[in-house]
This record gives structure tokens, sequence and C-alpha cells, in this order.
């Protein structure tokens, strides 16, 4: 297990496009990957658990990572959403 | 009223409430809101071309456990007021969902949010989803009679359930 906490800097905080991104590049590893905020945490592959975990911009988050690629998934979130979310694994289509 | 203090039901209003909307496709469906709040004055004409481009680049459906929903967005560059509305349609149409867009799914109940504020968006989306969560609320929405009936619906149901 691994994990990383980062505060989320744009404007939509994790809302809309950046939560697209942030789910669709989970979806790429293996790793169970969850998100905290507080005391509330979420699947970072389920859509509705991270929107309803309601991250707005200032707010810190905890992202733990689990599995065969853990330090990958976390590497690549991690660059999504320091570079406000402009940086998008190529294998997430957009 | 200041924007920031804007609640959930302050958005929604009867008359952007469309009932028994009758399209054909996704971007129909959305064409059409889109350009019903341009003429209702909350919106600027790019909202509608701006909602299209997003929805194909970012979809919008939601994979709920019961009923499937839709929560068409974009920039609030493109909103002169903030409002929610509110597309039941007679009959569903598809939608790609958020977060996996090679999952398609079936849409009835539209939400689509026009906000002035970037920063509502996450706690309206918060409310909106929390109440969907409790399904009976969708089954009467999407049976309810009429817009008048769909309003208060909201209304109730956001009082009871919502944050």
């Amino acid at each position: 297990m691994t994990d990383t906490t980062l505060t989320v800097q744009n404007d939509t905080g994790l809302h809309s496009r950046p939560a697209d991104l942030f789910v669709r590049t989970a979806k790429l590893y293996e790793s169970t990957i969850t998100v905290h905020k507080g005391t509330k945490s979420a699947d970072a592959k389920n859509i509705i658990k991270v929107i309803l975990l309601n991250v707005s911009q200032g707010q810190e988050v905890r992202i733990e990572a689990d599995g065969p690629d853990e330090e990958e998934a976390l590497k690549d979130l991690e660059t999504l959403i320091t570079s406000n979310f402009e940086t998008v694994n190529p294998q997430v289509k957009i | 009223m200041t924007s920031t203090s804007l609640q959930f039901s302050d958005l929604v209003k009867p008359e952007c409430i469309l009932d028994n909307l009758q399209v054909g496709s996704r971007e129909e469906a959305l064409t059409t809101m889109a350009r019903h709040l341009v003429d209702a004055g909350y919106c600027h004409d790019s909202f509608v071309e701006a909602i299209l481009e997003r929805e194909r680049i970012h979809p919008s459906g939601l994979p709920m456990p019961g009923h499937k929903i839709a929560i068409p967005h974009t920039d609030a560059e493109h909103v002169q007021s903030s409002v929610i509305l509110f597309a039941r349609l007679q009959n569903p149409v598809r939608f790609q969902s958020m977060g996996d867009p090679d999952e398609a799914i079936p849409v009835q109940m539209i939400s689509m949010f026009a906000l002035k504020e970037k920063k509502l968006i996450g706690d309206m989306l918060e409310t909106l989803i929390t109440v969907y969560q409790h399904n009976e609320v969708l089954d009467a929405i999407l049976n309810a009679d009429g817009r008048d009936a769909i309003f208060h619906l909201l209304q109730d149901a956001v009082r009871t359930h919502g944050k």
C-alpha cells in the first residue's frame, strides 16, 4: 500500500471534467485506489462516489493505492492533479 | 442574495422543468434544453454549442443503481444567471457514462446545470445525487402528473433527503 496527500487547486474541484478524467485515469490501473477527504472516502473508480466526496478548490485529499501497479497509479493521479488536470495519461482518450 | 448563498432549491423553478420532452437522441435533448435556457435569458447563445461539445468530450450520464440520469453542464462563461433545467423525456435516450465513455446508459431524466458561480457545482451535484439515490424519488418524478407535480416532488425531496 502506498499513499500521497495533495491539494486540489483547480476552480471546479474534483467535479465535472476533472472528475471524469480522474476516474478514467484510476480505471487504467488494477490496484484498488481510494480517495480520502477528512473522514470521508471514495472508490476512485466509482464516478458517483467521487462526485459525492465533493472535493472543492483548495481542499486536501489523500489518495491510497494498493496492488501490483500502485506506484504507477499514484504517480499518474498525482501528475493529473498537480497539473490542474492538464497533463492527462494518453491512454485516456479525450 | 449573493451567489455563494444560493441553495439547490433556489435553482429549481417551475418554468425550468420540461415535461414529456419528445426527442430522438442525446444531441436533440441537449440542444432543446440548452436553447430553452438561452431563450429564457439564463444563458448566452454560446451555451448551446458549449454543452454539445462538452458532452462529446466528457459525457455526463451517471450509472445510478436504479434509474439512470444525466447531468450535463459546461463552463460558467456561457451562463448569465444560475439555474438547473430539468427534463423528463417521453422516451429514454442513450448517454455515455461519465468516467467510462465505453458504457452507454438509457436516460429519461436530465438535469442541466447552468451555473455562473463555478464553486456551486460541488454542492449542487452532491445534493442532486444524494436525493436521486433514493430510487423512490426518481420513480415518483418519472410518474408525476405534469410539471408542477415534478416541481413539488423535487422541492420536497431536497427538503427531506438533501444535505
